[in-house]
């Protein structure tokens, strides 16, 4: 049985091994290497290691190290099988899909054992080409589309690009003006500013004067309130607060029991027996003040509390806001205006509002100027940035610098916004997520992957990073959003930039290996 | 101890310089001094007499067995029945349970066991304090009369000896007392961590001590992460068995994990024996008597430390076993010899079905691959860098919410499409299969079982809810037989996924885990059908969960179909329905390293179908790690890749190019060899024999072997010592034997000095020899899946020993159904003798098949022919070219080209 079967084998080796153009050629080798095999001569291993009989070749038994005598079976494990295609594309594949009963080449040619069971493999080629070679049109349209719009890219990246680099000249140019005024009007607000301050001089001592009458003032009412108080209690008016008078005063009781307790007492008199004036003076009245202002304050507290606490709640906010504002504002604020702030205005003579009139416009109008010199400054920056990012080797991606595209899954909406950054939102609400920030292009073939990373950090994890990869496609449209590892992301994205080739296939690992096996 | 410190120095370090490691939280789980039973039992006193004791006049022999009453001495009105069988193939069987009447059922899992053991007729004969029993001329047992004690001989020398350490309780069930003693508070009642036990049964504890006389080491007693020879536990914790979802084990102790195998092997140059322990509650092992052995051994080290000898002298290997409830009830298995005892072992508990072929093939794992989509590119992308793989698995996400036998609408919107697609490859699929059932009002699986009762219930007697994967879970009650048929019912085609045989099953998680439970798992006052507690049954669990998985897959094919089944809890018997991995292993070196004495250990305990993680479960493996991990992996059993999903992707061709080439040719090396590996687990199905042997297996009087768990053998045939360590160039492997000759399975260079040798081993180097005196039938043409790869030639590897013999077999059928069955197999055996290489086709009938032999390859013989001549029976005979390579001494005879299944004869000229 076994033997018959192989020999059913042989046979159809032998019939595939000629062709209708008469020309030899073993199965499972492409149309120029024929030649290499001549049926009636010893066959030579490629690699040189052995020489066997023509026979041994195709035989279903691997002979020879580099696969080369068996290109047609299954027999080598490094061997390849090369399957012709007509009418579609030719293929190389591993021998080891040689007979496995899984049809891969179109012609059917690597099943050539099966051929006569069930599950034959069809001849699709003629389909599979006909749809190849529409697609191919297809890729080819787009990719000639592409490639017009692509070198629009690029012209329009170049004028970006000299715009740009015009723009830097111009505000250099800007620069240098706003720069000389700003030092002027720098020069012309610190003198006014000198002569505002020597001219508020007078007003400033007049101030202060004016100040501590007021607070000497201040002091010669409390002595007489504390003096007034002193006679209220010292009822027997002998110059001397004793404990007795102490009883008869209710403001001593603080718990409100209606008695002036020992303890109560002993706090104000400080365990003494009695205090004269200037005891009174000098340390008791402090402690009594509070007690007749924590009187006073209770009872407003007992008249209206909801007002009270309204107050209170509103002072927590305020508290908040403050916190939330910026806070060296208002140090600034201090710095700058107190002196004159707490001067009167309208006790200036006329030529002191001019002086400061002058000096409050020559700060204006220096401010101004420094703001111009700053926007320029900061516009050049900008620019220069700009110009150093990478937007291809002719620019051709500047056009999409900033530029923003969405893509919406059944979770997330995604946004990239290229040499930028990139952002997920949550359909069901919850804040952006920064999936990345733009770093540069990686990988090869060059400008096909672009880099966004340091983006916000996963629970436990690493920083999300995210890698986009473009192909030729006529208008910019991120078409696909995954996340293979954990916070890692891969996106692509298809924009005319990159309409260069438009075969874009990735290169076959499985030949490379062999080719290191070889 | 040292370890212990020397971790927690790590643990600062790391600390301190702020990376991230992991490891277990020990506070999570119990000592023997937190679980009051063992702190009971483990607290009796040898130097006691034991209270039990034989009543007089109540000893009968009958046919089958040796039945008598065992008094308590302090409880009078107390009485036990003790039954001792002799089994074939000799092995004892000895149970302890209450006589008459008992308050609660004591559970007997019984799943564990294939069938009922067949017992035989034994002799008896006594005087007034021994009874003397006779089972065969080489096997007799004497029993003391008062305190109980059984003594066993083996070729009239005391092998193992019964309750000799006095340490045998049976605590019976009794009223619980109206105030409780303190010192009995704990029988009543045990809180851990915020976990209260109720104990409502009160204390039930069952425990006997063994002296195994003749052994030196000690063995079995999986699932452990822990040294394949048991190491004494005095003044450290027990071994523990509780099936347990631990995070991140510890290596190297004897704390419990996923599975519970109470087996235990003594091995000594006498003889070997078994002792099984047949309880599932929670089982404690104190070991004692066993030569001390260093941690993470090399095979130097293993056997300097044997013959340094740092033992306690004239002691005894012994073994107490403590259980928290159930009955006494063991068996003794006699060898003699280390296959001997797995084979009894395995008569017990039974084997492992032969599996479908594709399930020891390559299976490709993540948690998760993210849609369909994704399965496709990853299958694809084994296709683009041509290495094989078989099975493509899904972990949870793949399901609808957490709520198995559904699929994500979106992400797996056509499941029977993507398997399909697998299957038009040869491929398949595995999915994955949790015990907990999301507790959702429009979850069809939870209102069915919620409808029926087929969940397991708290003390107070509702549904259990407890924590896991899907959130707010209950728990399929394997213990009732109705729950089991809904759930077969589950697998069925029109259940899920539709008409394909293209997925198989993985049951995790099924300790059961349970978030928020006591250790991590269900607490013991939860009751079953039967009115069971969980403490009775808990180590069976997960078995009960595999069992009822392989009758669900079987009913789905109507009995034709093999399942497939990966399962991580374990007991014994758990091998014939399906595979075990290591669980949540790390992607350390010293990982990898315990990967093999974890597998060992549970293969010489019935369980050969075992696997670790390739690559590690959790972190990142470097690229040296990952390729010594594959090439280790392919020659462990079951043969996985797997990764968290907080991983980076690690598919081989995702790190440089010669990761990819090694990792490839790993892979395809394990494909050329599966013809090998099926015949193996072919005579594993037969004999019980083990797929993967410890060294000392096959060479049971070489004491230098009994340490070493760093190199094994696959069958009898391959010598497998792979590199285990970082930075390697160089290791040292021990070669067994006396006049072995071992041949290097890539160069054929044989090594016939025995003993140690320095082996070079770059990275791309797998050291694997071919033990002389062996055939091995391999396949050369690697394809996409091994389904393919069916009707492809075979080449013979014949590696002679020094006198010139080889010897193999084959076994060959349809890879996948149960046909085999009805003898529609082909079983073939070659000897090569006298230059003649000769093939007896032993069985073929009704299989036909399309192999044939393309090569005949003889290592090690001088060049002395020039041709050799093929007779094949019933036909002429014929030539075949033969060439000689003088550099390693191989002579091949090139293209016979006789179907495999032929008888035929090769004589060399």
């Amino acid at each position: 049985m076994e033997r018959f079967y192989l020999f059913i084998t042989f046979f159809f080796c032998i019939l595939t091994v000629i062709n209708c153009t008469n020309i030899v050629r073993p199965r499972g080798i492409a149309f120029e290497r024929a030649s290499l095999y001549i049926p009636d001569k010893d066959f030579s291993c490629f690699d040189g290691s052995f020489i066997i009989p023509y026979s041994f070749v195709n035989d279903d038994y691997c002979d020879c190290p580099d696969a080369s005598d068996e290109p047609g079976t299954s027999a080598c494990p490094n061997g390849t099988f090369h399957c012709s295609n007509a009418g579609h594309k030719s293929l190389i594949i591993p021998s080891s899909r040689v007979n496995d009963g899984i049809c891969d080449c179109c012609d059917g040619s690597d099943e050539w054992a099966n051929n006569n069971r069930k599950g034959t493999c069809e001849n699709t080629c003629e389909e599979l080409g006909r749809a190849a070679r529409e697609e191919e049109e297809r890729l080819q349209k787009i990719f000639m589309a592409g490639h017009e719009i692509r070198a629009q890219l690029i012209v329009k990246g170049k004028e970006l690009r000299m715009e740009k680099q015009n723009r830097i000249t111009e505000l250099f140019e800007q620069q240098k003006d706003a720069e000389l005024l700003k030092n002027d009007r720098l020069n012309v607000k610190e003198k006014a500013d000198e002569i505002e301050r020597s001219a508020l001089e007078k007003y400033k001592v007049m101030h202060d004067e004016k100040r501590r009458q007021e607070k000497e003032q201040e002091k010669l009412e409390q002595q007489n309130e504390a003096f007034e108080i002193f006679n209220e209690i010292d009822t027997n008016k002998d110059n001397k607060i004793d404990e007795e008078e102490v009883d008869a005063y209710n403001t001593f009781d603080q718990n409100k029991d209606g008695i002036v307790s020992q303890d109560e007492k002993d706090y104000f008199m400080e365990n003494k027996k009695e205090i004269n004036l200037e005891d009174f003076m000098s340390n008791s009245w402090d402690r009594l003040k509070q007690l007749i202002f924590a009187q006073s304050s209770n009872l407003k507290e007992t008249e209206n509390p909801v007002e009270e606490d309204n107050d209170k709640i509103e002072e927590v906010e305020d508290q908040d806001e403050n916190d939330d504002e910026s806070e060296p504002e208002t140090v600034e604020d201090e710095t700058k205006y107190t002196d004159a702030e707490e001067l009167d205005e309208s006790q200036y003579d006329e030529e002191t509002k001019l002086i400061v009139e002058n000096a409050k416009q020559a700060r204006e109008a220096f401010e101004e100027a420094d703001r111009k010199f700053r926007d320029i400054q900061r516009e050049v920056t900008h620019l220069q940035e700009s110009l150093n990012k990478d937007f291809g080797p002719e620019d051709e991606f500047a056009a999409l610098d900033g530029e923003c595209y969405e893509l919406s899954d059944r979770e997330y909406v995604y946004k990239l916004c290229l040499f930028d950054q990139i952002t997920q939102r949550s359909k069901n609400g919850g804040s952006e997520v920064r999936l990345g920030t733009w770093n540069s292009w990686i990988g090869e073939p060059k400008y096909r992957t672009m880099l966004y990373d340091r983006g916000q950090h996963c629970w436990n994890g690493p920083q999300r990073s995210t890698h986009v990869r473009l192909n030729c496609g006529l208008e910019p449209a991120l078409i696909s959003a995954t996340e293979p590892n954990r916070c890692e992301y891969a996106m692509d994205f298809v924009v005319p930039a990159v309409c260069v080739q438009h075969n874009e296939r990735p290169s076959a690992p499985v030949t490379e290996i062999d080719h290191d096996e070889l | 101890m040292l370890l212990t410190s020397t971790i927690n120095v790590v643990l600062f370090l790391v600390c301190l310089f702020g990376l991230e490691v992991h490891s277990v939280d020990r506070s999570n789980f119990k000592t023997c001094e937190q679980s009051n039973f063992c702190k009971r039992c483990r607290s009796m006193d040898k130097n006691q007499n034991s209270v039990f004791e034989l009543k007089p006049d109540s000893m009968i022999l009958t046919e089958k067995y040796f039945e008598a009453l065992i008094l308590n001495k302090n409880y009078e009105d107390v009485s036990l029945r003790m039954r001792l069988d002799g089994l074939k193939d000799s092995i004892l069987r000895l149970r302890i349970n209450k006589d008459g009447y008992q308050m609660h059922k004591r559970f007997q899992p019984v799943h564990a066991l294939v069938t009922e053991p067949i017992t035989e007729p034994m002799t008896m004969a006594r005087n007034s304090s021994t009874i003397e029993l006779e089972l065969s001329t080489n096997i007799k047992m004497y029993i003391t009369i008062a305190p109980f004690k059984l003594d066993v001989f083996f070729n009239n020398e005391l092998t193992i000896g019964v309750n000799h350490d006095n340490l045998m309780q049976f605590e019976h069930f009794r009223s619980k007392p109206e105030s409780i003693p303190d010192n009995e508070i704990g029988s009543w009642e045990e809180y851990f961590k915020e976990h209260q036990d109720s104990k409502p049964r009160g204390p039930s504890a069952v425990a006997m001590d063994f002296k195994l006389y003749t052994s030196t080491s000690l063995y079995g007693l999986p699932e452990h992460a822990d040294n394949l020879a048991l190491k004494g536990t005095y003044g450290n914790e027990p071994y523990r068995f509780y099936n347990l979802d631990v995070f991140e084990y510890e290596l190297y102790n004897g704390m419990a994990l996923y599975g519970a195998v109470p087996f235990l092997m003594g091995h000594g140059k006498k003889n070997s024996v078994g002792v099984f322990w047949l309880n599932a509650a929670e089982t404690w092992v104190d070991i004692a008597g066993v030569k001390e052995n260093s941690e993470h051994t090399s095979v130097v080290e293993s056997i300097v430390n044997l013959v340094s000898g740092s033992t306690a002298e004239k002691d005894v290997p012994k073994a107490h076993f403590m259980s928290e409830c159930g009955i006494i009830d063991f068996f003794i298995m006699l060898g003699p010899r280390p296959l001997d005892v797995t084979r009894q072992y395995s008569s017990l508990t039974g084997t492992a079905p032969l599996p479908p072929l594709y399930s020891l093939a390559y299976h490709q794992c993540r948690w998760n691959y993210n849609d369909q989509k994704d399965v496709h590119t990853v299958e694809t992308n084994f296709d683009v860098y041509d290495i094989p793989m078989d099975v493509m698995w899904l972990d949870i996400e793949y399901t609808d919410g957490k709520k198995y036998f559904t699929w994500d609408p979106i992400k797996f919107s056509d499941p029977l499409e993507m398997v399909n697609n697998l299957t038009s490859k040869g491929r398949k699929l595995v999915t994955i299969i949790d015990p907990h059932i999301k507790r959702d009002t429009n979850y069809f699986f939870h209102n069915d079982a919620l409808s029926n009762d087929y969940y397991v219930k708290n003390k107070d007697g509702n549904v259990y809810e407890g924590w896991c994967w899907p959130g707010s879970s209950s728990y399929l009650d394997f213990m009732n037989p109705r729950a089991i048929e809904y759930y077969v019912s589950r697998y069925s085609y029109d259940n899920f996924v539709g008409p394909t045989d293209g997925i198989a099953i993985w049951n995790d998680m099924n300790e059961p885990s349970v978030f928020n439970g006591p250790e991590v798992t269900m607490p013991k006052d939860c009751i079953h059908h039967g009115d069971l507690e969980h403490r009775d049954i808990h180590n069976i669990y997960g078995l009960m969960q595999v069992l009822s998985t392989y009758e669900g897959l079987l009913a789905r094919s109507s009995g034709k179909k093999r399942p497939f089944i990966l399962t991580r809890s374990h007991f014994a018997g758990t091998q014939r329905f399906a595979a075990v991995w290591t669980g949540d292993n790390m992607a350390e070196w010293s990982h990898l390293k315990i990967s093999i004495p974890m597998c060992l250990s549970l293969a010489i305990s019935g369980i050969s179908f075992c696997g670790a993680d390739v690559g590690g479960f959790f972190n990142n493996p470097d690229k040296e790690l990952i390729i010594r991990w594959y090439q280790t992996g392919a020659y462990l059993p079951f043969f996985r890749g797997h990764a968290h999903i907080d991983t980076k992707r690690r598919e081989p061709w995702l790190f440089d190019k010669q990761t990819t080439l090694l990792i490839r040719d790993a892979i395809r090396t394990r494909y050329s060899l599966l013809p090998l590996w099926y015949s193996i687990f072919r005579d594993h199905e037969l004999t019980g024999f083990p797929v993967i042997r410890p060294l000392f297996f096959e060479f049971p009087f070489e004491e230098q072997l009994n340490n070493i768990d760093s190199e094994f053998m696959v069958g009898n045939i391959l010598l497998v010592c792979p590199v285990l360590e970082q930075n390697v160039q160089e290791l040292t492997c021990y070669f067994p034997g006396h006049e072995e000759i071992w041949y290097d399975r890539d160069t054929y260079q044989p090594i016939k000095t025995n003993g140690l040798a320095k082996i070079q081993a770059p990275i791309n180097k797998v050291p694997v020899y071919q033990r002389g005196g062996t055939i091995v039938p391999i396949k050369q043409r690697v394809r996409r899946s091994s389904v393919l790869m069916r009707d492809d030639p075979y080449t013979l590897i014949v590696a002679i020993d020094h006198k010139g013999f080889a010897k193999g077999s084959l076994y060959i059928d349809d890879e996948e159904t149960f046909e085999y069955r009805d003898g529609n197999f082909a079983y073939i055996i070659y000897e090569y003798i006298n230059n003649q290489m000769i093939s007896k086709c032993l069985h073929n009938e009704g299989f036909n098949t399309k192999s044939w032999v393309e090569k005949v390859m003889i290592v090690g013989i001088p060049s002395v022919f020039t041709k050799a001549t093929v007779h094949v029976d019933g036909s002429n005979s014929f030539e075949s070219i033969v060439s000689y390579n003088t550099n390693n001494q191989v002579l091949t005879i090139r293209k016979p080209a006789i179907g495999i299944a032929q008888n035929w004869t090769i004589t060399l000229l």
